[in-house]
């Protein structure tokens, strides 16, 4: 699925440090598990670094010098890190893909406790979430026993035919 | 004006809404099945879903799918392209109860016009001169011949939930009428789900001249002139042109007048086409299309209107912003379907396209979703493209096809461009000379045979 790409934050100032900006390029660099990324504005340049624990990705964002939240950096997708796990995931027999467009609900009420969680133990038929369209929720259930390794979408995610939702090996 | 349109079509056509809605600035949102993941316009789109596996029934014509994106995307708007749900007044209506608009004419005049003995009634109701006919659907085969002994063989027996060709049988004879009767109604059924059927004379050299009209549905509509689609194989339109060569101003003027009166009347929204079967200066309706039609470039080129930026801000809710005397035709302009099929036998031929270089320069137009390295898929109809072009007259317009023609290059799978550039060297297609069977006939000729091997 391609979603629209992200507007840029306006940054809010306060006393010389951009705290709004630094936390946005935390999130950058999360989001597109970046070892790095730097900015630079005006004479002032900001360094976010972090540790990455998961493998490389595969795309590297080199943050262009210039103007804050330059719009290539933008353009990349947020859901990233999530684009390649799915690759890895599709091909997989474990994967349990969604049969229908709509909005993917991982708990049965919003303050109730979700379905399923990762690391559980499943059996095939067990109800993992839900998905739903106009007003109708379609329960997702398990296609076959494991364990329950990979959650890739969001509690309210919105979810396209065929996207990978959980993996159970 | 609307923020965000789901396209919800394929191929050249869906990019051809893509295109008009970015220059509108409005959003766009692609839906595709599995097998069009690849399509240019999901490439080019905003947005994108993935709504289905590759069978039409399970993406393009899945209508809960089709209502899930627009509630995930948060469209506002839907254009349904031509085929699929295009005419499909059930979605309309469906899409109207979620608050989501239908690019498209209204709901019960798509209804009107999807039932061809209606839709007849109300044309000739309207003015619109008819092929004499039965009145409405036949009860039996006593009627049957009462009414084509009336109107004179030959006759056809037509589908009345029929059209595009389909469902049709010509009965030369009173001897041949029960059997044409019998099976025009047993194909109408399996096709369509209804075997009514009705009578018209079958003309015997007419050409297929339709208009293109667009209204606002606030009492105002226009014509657009003709575009003659006399050119088809099995029903499906090959080669079509306008101004038509067999039409002269007055004429266009009289029955666009006509039909431009007819869709103001009716409160008519969007754009639709009237067809005609036109022989020894007679017009006689045969159906109304309440949508976009693939051969809409020519029109655009001959008049230099945007029909699908039309359509998409008469469903916004603005007044036709174009009046019948601001339409002018200049030139001529003819456009060529190409298909992923062997030229010679039609059969159909999906695959990847390793080359791909489409012809370009002044007056030259290509409608095309197909790109190098793009793969047809195998599951939908053949058409890959289009290529339009227009010249200051029609013979202008003939010299830039041969070229354009001979300059376009497919490879990887079987195109029908031979046969195009086989059609634009014949006498016949040069002078204009052709009726609807002409295309079959020359297909079997000698010359057509030879230029295939």
């Amino acid at each position: 699925m391609k979603k629209p790409s992200v507007k840029p934050a306006v940054a809010s100032e306060a006393g010389g440090f951009d705290l709004a900006v630094v936390a946005g390029l935390a999130k950058i660099a999360a989001a597109n598990d970046l070892s790095e990324v730097e900015v630079e504005r005006e004479g002032m340049r900001i360094r976010v670094a972090r540790e990455r624990h998961t493998i490389a990705a595969t795309h590297v964002l080199a943050a262009p010098p210039g103007a804050v939240a330059a719009a290539p950096m933008m353009a990349a997708p947020p859901n990233l890190l999530a684009a390649e796990t799915a690759i890895d995931a599709v091909d997989n027999p474990g994967t349990v893909k969604s049969p229908m467009v709509g909005t993917a609900y991982l708990r049965p009420t919003p303050d109730a406790k979700p379905f399923v969680e990762v690391g559980a133990t499943v059996k095939a038929g067990d109800k993992l979430m839900l998905v739903e369209a106009m007003k109708t929720f379609n329960e997702i259930v398990a296609h076959r026993s494991g364990k329950l390794t990979q959650i890739m979408i969001e509690d309210g995610a919105p979810v396209e035919y065929g996207q990978a939702l959980m993996v159970i090996e | 004006m609307f923020d965000k349109i789901l396209i919800a079509n394929r191929g050249e056509i869906a990019l051809r809404v893509l295109r008009a809605a970015k220059e509108l600035g409005i959003a766009t949102v692609a839906v595709y099945s599995t097998a069009d993941k690849e399509a240019m316009h999901v490439k080019l789109a905003d947005e994108s879903v993935c709504i289905g596996p590759p069978p039409a029934r399970e993406s393009y014509l899945n209508v809960p799918a089709l209502l899930a994106a627009c509630e995930i995307t948060g469209a506002d708007a839907v254009h349904p392209g031509y085929g699929f749900l295009a005419e499909n007044a059930r979605f309309a209506d469906i899409l109207a109860e979620h608050g989501i608009a239908f690019i498209g004419p209204k709901a019960e005049h798509i209804r009107l016009m999807g039932d061809k003995i209606e839709a007849k009634r109300t044309a000739a109701r309207l003015g619109i001169p008819c092929v004499p006919g039965s009145a409405g659907a036949i009860a039996d085969e006593a009627e049957a011949a009462k009414v084509a002994a009336e109107i004179g063989y030959p006759v056809l027996v037509k589908a009345a939930a029929g059209g595009g060709g389909r469902g049709m049988r010509v009965a030369n004879s009173a001897d041949e009428l029960a059997d044409a009767l019998a099976n025009a109604k047993m194909e109408a059924k399996a096709a369509f789900g209804d075997d009514a059927v009705y009578l018209e004379k079958y003309l015997a050299k007419p050409r297929h001249i339709e208009f293109q009209v667009l209204g606002d549905g606030k009492g105002r509509a226009i014509h657009l002139g003709e575009r003659d689609c006399s050119l088809q194989r099995r029903h499906q339109k090959v080669w079509e042109e306008g101004p038509s060569p067999a039409l002269n101003a007055a004429q266009r003027e009289e029955i666009g007048g006509v039909c431009a009166r007819a869709m103001a009347e009716l409160g008519y929204v969007g754009v639709g086409t009237i067809e005609f079967l036109f022989e020894n200066g007679g017009f006689y309706f045969i159906e109304m299309n309440t949508r976009i039609q693939v051969e809409h470039p020519v029109t655009e080129m001959i008049t230099g209107i945007d029909l699908v930026n039309e359509q998409i801000k008469i469903a916004a809710g603005s007044p036709l912003s174009i009046a019948q005397e601001d339409v002018r035709i200049q030139g001529a302009a003819i456009e060529c379907r190409l298909n992923a099929e062997h030229p010679g036998t039609f059969m159909p031929s999906p695959g990847r396209i390793s080359y791909f270089h489409p012809p370009g320069g002044l007056g030259v137009r290509v409608d095309s979703a197909a790109y190098q390295g793009y793969v047809i898929p195998p599951y939908y109809d053949s058409l890959i493209g289009k290529l339009i072009v227009h010249g200051r007259n029609r013979t202008e317009a003939l010299m830039r096809l041969r070229r354009a023609l001979d300059e376009f290059v497919v490879e990887g799978v079987e195109t029908t461009l031979p046969l195009y550039r086989t059609l634009v060297r014949n006498l016949d297609v040069q002078n204009g000379q052709y009726d609807i069977h002409w295309l079959e006939g020359f297909l079997e000729s000698d010359e057509a045979k030879a230029a295939r091997a």
